[in-house]
């Protein structure tokens, strides 16, 4: 693999990034491509995700992949405290 | 082992993101539909670009997800097992869906269930309709599929051997200029245009056995539309009539097959009048009841995830997070249905 990035993102909460990680599991052990994959650690509230990939744009595609549900699962975490409160 | 359900957790939440569509449904546990909203991602030009389609169903799923519990008129409280369309489908699209239930079932700690997509709109189908045991025809952009139950499972009677059917209308939609938009898709478009057509050109009808084939109707439709000779309406009239023929014959001979008293009519190209009519039209020479699913049910949505989830929560199905990877390929005659008892 030649293109590597470490993404270390600092959650609202230990919950949060549990459910996250979580959540995330499953595609760090199944990847779509044979071009990229990516590992994800966590410790406390910080979660640590690795990538590797054959090139830069598997690597910029791969990093979005993870982005974007990482991005969805706050949304939707917080829409469910918000739903809860009402 | 089944989960006895809390008496007053009765409710599933079902999520949709097979393809170009992004859902949100919620059933209770005896079948009564309380939400189901839907966000299209309709790409400016071409076709669906799966990770266009993916971002698109990431930036909706949180609004998505409030607009159908405020429907639902409950809170995530009462939601006792959270169901997604687990395959088959576009892999971005699948993994986004997947990745939310998930989330949303750790979160609320309740079990989560992989759905298949084509069981999810048999079934949803089954439940608007009444459907007891109905020869289904599921017609949409990604499926062609003639099926009906059989030794405890939904077993495949025809399909297409290429493209699905509602492909094959969206890429000679695509071809003829045509722009689609929310309430307006491609195929309804060529159903309306082929109202006026006058003259049935000859197409490539290709049936081989219970299978179907579109990809030559395809090309030589596309052909003679390059070519200038003919009116539009009358290339989507025969167009209209050659693949729709295609499909009742297969439909027709599985009903023939299994005697099965009922046709169920599904998918999105199912809204389309003239398809109706011809199957309608083969139902009462076998006195077999028709039924067609209603648009909102027929095209991809939440609600019919929910409902599915919930039949095989209530049947012990559940699936751990570890194991939930999306089924890109997953057949519809894979899925144990544990929740009909054959006669």
């Amino acid at each position: 693999m030649k293109a590597q990035a470490i993404l270390r993102l600092k959650l609202p909460s230990k919950k949060q990034a549990a459910i996250i990680s979580k959540s995330l599991e499953p595609e760090t052990s199944k990847p779509l491509t044979v071009r990229s994959k990516a590992s994800i650690k966590r410790e406390k509230d910080v979660l640590t995700l690795k990538f590797e990939a054959k090139d830069s744009s598997a690597l910029r595609a791969i990093i979005n992949s993870y982005l974007h549900w990482i991005s969805l699962s706050i949304d939707t975490l917080a829409k469910l405290e918000q739903l809860n409160k009402t | 082992m089944v989960q006895k359900l809390r008496k007053n957790f009765a409710y599933c939440l079902g999520i949709e993101s097979t393809a170009d569509d992004f859902s949100v449904g919620i059933v209770s546990a005896d079948g009564k539909i309380l939400s189901n909203v839907i966000s299209a991602y309709i790409p400016e030009e071409g076709g669906i670009h799966p990770r266009e389609a993916a971002r698109h169903h990431a930036q909706v799923a949180g609004e998505v997800l409030e607009r159908a519990f405020q429907k639902a008129g409950i809170t995530p409280k009462d939601i006792a097992v959270v169901a997604f369309s687990q395959g088959p489908g576009l892999g971005p699209c699948l993994r986004t869906g997947a990745t939310a239930a998930r989330a949303l079932a750790s979160y609320l700690n309740v079990p989560l269930v992989g759905v298949n997509h084509c069981v999810a709109h048999i079934e949803i189908g089954k439940l608007t309709e009444q459907a007891k045991d109905p020869v289904t025809l599921y017609v949409s952009g990604g499926n062609t599929i003639v099926a009906a139950f059989e030794a405890k499972r939904y077993c495949v009677f025809g399909e297409t051997l290429d493209i699905a059917i509602g492909n094959c209308l969206d890429v000679f939609a695509r071809e003829a200029g045509f722009k689609q938009k929310e309430g307006k898709p491609f195929g309804a478009i060529i159903e309306q245009l082929a109202t006026q057509g006058k003259e049935l050109i000859p197409l490539p009808y290709v049936v081989k056995g219970m299978d179907l084939s579109f990809s030559g109707l395809l090309t030589a439709v596309i052909q003679l539309l390059h070519k200038g000779k003919y009116r539009l309406e009358d290339l989507c009239y025969s167009l209209q009539e050659v693949a729709f023929s295609m499909l009742t014959e297969v439909t027709e001979r599985a009903l023939a097959h299994t005697e099965k008293p009922e046709i169920l009519l599904t998918g999105g190209v199912a809204a389309n009048k003239r398809l109706q009519t011809m199957l309608d039209s083969i139902a009462n020479e076998h006195d077999a009841k028709f039924s067609v699913v209603p648009k909102e049910f027929a095209l991809d949505n939440g609600a019919m995830i929910a409902w599915a989830g919930m039949l095989a929560f209530q049947h012990g199905i559940t699936t751990s997070v570890e194991e939930s990877f999306v089924r890109l390929k997953w057949r519809l005659e894979e899925v144990h249905i544990p929740w009909i008892k054959e006669a």
